[in-house]
């Protein structure tokens, strides 16, 4: 092996049906370093790390060697031979289970001659591949009840189980999310020995910290395509975030200047000490016709926030108040009632029945609007549906075509049909474009703005920078369940955001 | 309508004929035709017809009352425990007491409504699982069957009398319980596929999580839909005693897996996935001719069982089959 490097790639392409979510990416691994993967959602990261580890098979005409030997799509699984391993973000941990069977269950169990699983030795291979990074666990407890440093060292520690001492590649997805900031730096102790042993680490992370931190060299993603490979020592973090969103559309058309009606008379939504297990209580009003966006990593309360405002949290103690009214303990038929309706990231689970056709799903939040002596009129649902179709411009435009059988930007409209068709004054979009093609989110960005025009208000929580600086009037930065900062008017720019969002160092503790 | 051109409408025709969408129907005519055949003396007869309708007439109701729960997704396992204390709590009141068929049956068919009640508490009070808290329902109503019954079959001539025409009055040969299918059938039907009560239901057992955020009141159908499939076999309990005239204390569990067949069947049948009334109805005749075809033609005692089995993975399995494809 020697000279070889432990992971290379070459001109690695993948296209999904609608879009290419990775041109012609280069990439190669030094041995020992730590090299760092960032990139905005949709960038193309996780398509890259599921090529690597064979869940996708990659385009025609893209190469990659591990060790020095190419790996082709039908020989995938020779790649964890090779050396090439993968801690992902859930880390694959069974939490009933504690370490020695979560060796067991992956490697295999040390047995006696006569076929019983010999305990003591397995506890003492189990102890012995951990003491070689320096990790000491509990290896009796259920993973589940050790802290998240120690569960992600277990993860990573058997990630490497049967690697040749100096050789092989560990990637670790965004292993920090769920780590406070005293867990990271053991984190980050646990690599450093990792990366002593030779082994090169792909580290893929939002924290853009964390990568000035602990790695020697980063390789920024944007848009599928790979922007550069730089050393860390010779870059800042104007620089980091300017190459992750790139050249700018200066300002987009349709931009009503700065935020508008904030100080308008009663605000559309007023929202007063928000909490959950993230949100630690914030404050904010949306004025009718405004769109506020929502920005922030995972772990800061965003993906909570859509879900508190409809009522559907568990914590007490929010005032939501629409149109002056209050709704004091807000659950999710009182917050209809009031109008505010939230289109869920969760199309498959939360937005839609799959069951049922277009028109079903679309007169599902308006069912008893139809009733005429006790029954229900296809005729008349069909007439209202229709002219959702039209609006949206639907795909095919057939009231009676099953609702699984459309593309995901299809899905999409027919959700925001059945929230629109109920004349909302508060709609709350999680991830509106999340597996949306790029023909449908335009509509749907030219939807929000239509509608805003006409009064509506809108929430749109999104890890994409772009979507808020196209259709915000208005971005709160979430950090560690507070807002961090406000972004208002001309100020909004992707760059801006994505400065914003990175720039916390609070994180959950 | 009106609109719809010739050639649209053939096409409509013809995917309504399709076997994925009546399937059932042509293998029940199948059945019929290799019976026939078979058997022409006996199987051919009305007279054999005659038997099959009215003998499918309470297995019909016990399966149309799966109908609305599992339409929301809840399991009511303890409708067999349900038909059974209805039966021995109707019996024992004629036997024991000097209540009018009326009174009687107005008790037994309160209790069922209790007993739905009891269901829907564990089910959607305490938020237990419908599969384990109806099965823990339906061995409580084995252990009230055989405490009201002393494990004994409950027989007096007031069984007999008046209470009996409840099942034997006769139209064209027909008896009164298939009348009463017919009449549940056509409530349940309107009830899931004209208001917004059975498209909610249906929303909920496709998908609880979007129906709740669609608004719909989802605990409230759930409740009420264990009281349905307990009024309902209740009823079949009521109607199976005047039958057969007897309380007798092993007479219920026996419906549970027909049922359960005939409703699994009917969905697969009309409404491509969905339970209906329909659909089980088809089933259910499906099923009873194939037990009495098999009877008639002298197959051994264990072959209908054998034919339920069958038919319930064929139909499954073409379906399952039919969802992968599209």
């Amino acid at each position: 092996m020697g000279d070889h490097s432990p992971v290379r790639v070459l001109g690695l392409s993948k296209t999904f049906p609608g879009t290419r979510a990775l041109i012609k990416v280069s990439l190669e691994l030094e041995r020992g370093e730590v090299h760092a993967l960032v990139g905005q959602n949709g960038s193309g990261k996780s398509t890259l790390i599921k090529i690597l580890s064979g869940y996708h098979p990659p385009d025609p005409g893209g190469r990659v060697w591990v060790g020095g030997a190419e790996i082709t799509a039908d020989r995938a699984a020779s790649a964890h031979r090779l050396g090439l391993r993968f801690v992902h973000q859930g880390l694959g941990l069974i939490d009933e289970l504690n370490a020695v069977d979560s060796f067991g269950i992956v490697s295999g169990f040390a047995r006696t001659a006569s076929g019983r699983v010999d305990w003591n030795r397995q506890a003492g291979r189990v102890r012995a591949q951990l003491a070689r990074f320096g990790i000491d666990v509990d290896l009796m407890r259920p993973v589940g009840e050790l802290d998240g440093v120690e569960r992600t060292a277990i993860a990573i520690t058997r990630a490497l189980e049967g690697l040749e001492p100096g050789s092989g590649a560990l990637v670790l997805d965004e292993p920090t999310v769920a780590l406070s900031e005293r867990e990271v730096s053991r984190l980050f102790d646990i690599l450093r020995e990792i990366q002593r042993s030779g082994v090169s680490v792909l580290y893929v992370s939002h924290y853009l910290d964390e990568v000035f931190a602990i790695a020697d060299r980063v390789s920024i993603l944007k848009g599928g395509r790979l922007v550069a490979t730089r050393d860390t020592a010779s870059l800042d973090r104007n620089e980091l975030v300017q190459l992750m969103v790139g050249r700018e559309v200066e300002s987009l058309p349709g931009r009503r200047g700065t935020g508008r009606g904030a100080e308008a008379e009663t605000p559309m939504l007023r929202v007063r000490n928000l909490a959950g297990r993230q949100l630690a209580g914030i404050d904010f009003d949306v004025a009718p016709g405004e769109v506020l966006g929502i920005a922030g990593l995972q772990g800061s309360g965003i993906g909570e926030c859509p879900y508190a405002l409809i009522g559907a949290s568990r914590h007490p103690g929010a005032t939501i108040e629409v149109q002056g009214v209050a709704a004091r303990r807000p659950n999710p038929p009182r917050m209809a009632e009031l109008g505010v309706r939230l289109i869920p990231r969760d199309r498959r689970t939360q937005g839609a029945i799959g069951g049922f056709n277009v028109r079903e799903n679309m007169t599902l939040g308006r069912l008893k609007s139809f009733r005429r002596k006790g029954r229900i009129r296809p005729r008349d649902e069909r007439v209202f549906v229709n002219h959702w179709i039209n609006e949206l411009e639907l795909q095919p435009p057939d009231p009676e075509r099953h609702y699984q059988t459309l593309s995901g930007g299809n899905q999409q409209k027919v959700i925001l049909g059945k929230w629109l068709g109920v004349d909302p004054k508060v709609l709350v979009l999680d991830e509106p474009t999340n597996g949306v093609d790029i023909g449908a989110r335009e509509k749907i960005y030219n939807t929000i703005r239509d509608q805003a025009a006409r009064g509506l208000a809108f929430v749109v929580c999104s890890s994409d920078a772009a979507e808020l600086a196209e259709v915000s009037d208005r971005v709160l930065v979430l950090s560690a369940g507070r807002i961090e900062s406000e972004i208002k008017g001309e100020q909004i720019t992707e760059t801006a955001i994505v400065h914003e969002i990175h720039a916390t160092e609070d994180r959950p503790t | 309508m009106a609109a719809d051109s010739g050639p649209a409408l053939a096409s409509a025709w013809k995917k309504w004929l399709s076997f994925n969408n009546i399937g059932a129907i042509y293998v029940w005519a199948l059945i019929i035709a290799v019976f026939w055949y078979l058997e022409p003396e006996t199987f051919g007869s009305p007279e054999t017809a005659r038997i099959v309708l009215n003998d499918g007439a309470v297995t019909g109701l016990v399966a149309l009352s799966l109908i609305v729960p599992m339409s929301a997704g809840v399991f009511d396992l303890s409708i067999g425990g349900t038909l059974g204390v209805t039966s021995i709590v109707t019996a024992k009141l004629l036997a024991d007491t000097s209540a009018s068929p009326a009174t009687a049956i107005t008790v037994a068919l309160l209790v069922a409504l209790g007993i739905g009640l009891v269901n829907a508490v564990v089910v959607v009070g305490f938020k237990i699982d419908s599969f384990i808290g109806t099965l823990a329902s339906s061995s409580l109503l084995g252990a009230l069957v055989l405490m009201v019954s002393d494990n004994k079959s409950i027989a007096s001539p007031r069984l007999i009398g008046d209470f009996t025409q409840i099942a034997r009055t006769k139209v064209l040969g027909i008896t009164a319980p298939v009348f009463y299918l017919f009449a549940v059938a056509l409530i349940l039907w309107f009830l899931l596929e004209h208001t917004a009560t059975g498209r909610s239901l249906y929303a909920i057992g496709f998908g609880r999580e979007t129906a709740r955020l669609s608004g719909i009141k989802t605990e409230r159908l759930r409740f009420m839909a264990l009281l349905v499939s307990a009024f309902i076999s209740g009823l079949a309990g009521v109607v199976l005693t005047a039958r057969i005239t007897v309380g007798s204390p092993t007479i219920g569990p026996p419906f549970l897996l027909p049922a359960f067949a005939a409703a699994f069947v009917g969905a697969t049948q009309l409404r491509g996935g969905r339970f209906n009334v329909w659909g089980t109805l088809i089933a259910v005749y499906l099923i009873g001719t194939g037990s009495t075809g098999l009877s008639l033609a002298g197959a051994p005692i264990w072959a209908p069982q054998v034919f339920v089995g069958i038919t319930l993975i064929i139909a499954i399995g073409l379906t399952g089959v039919k969802r992968r494809v599209a």
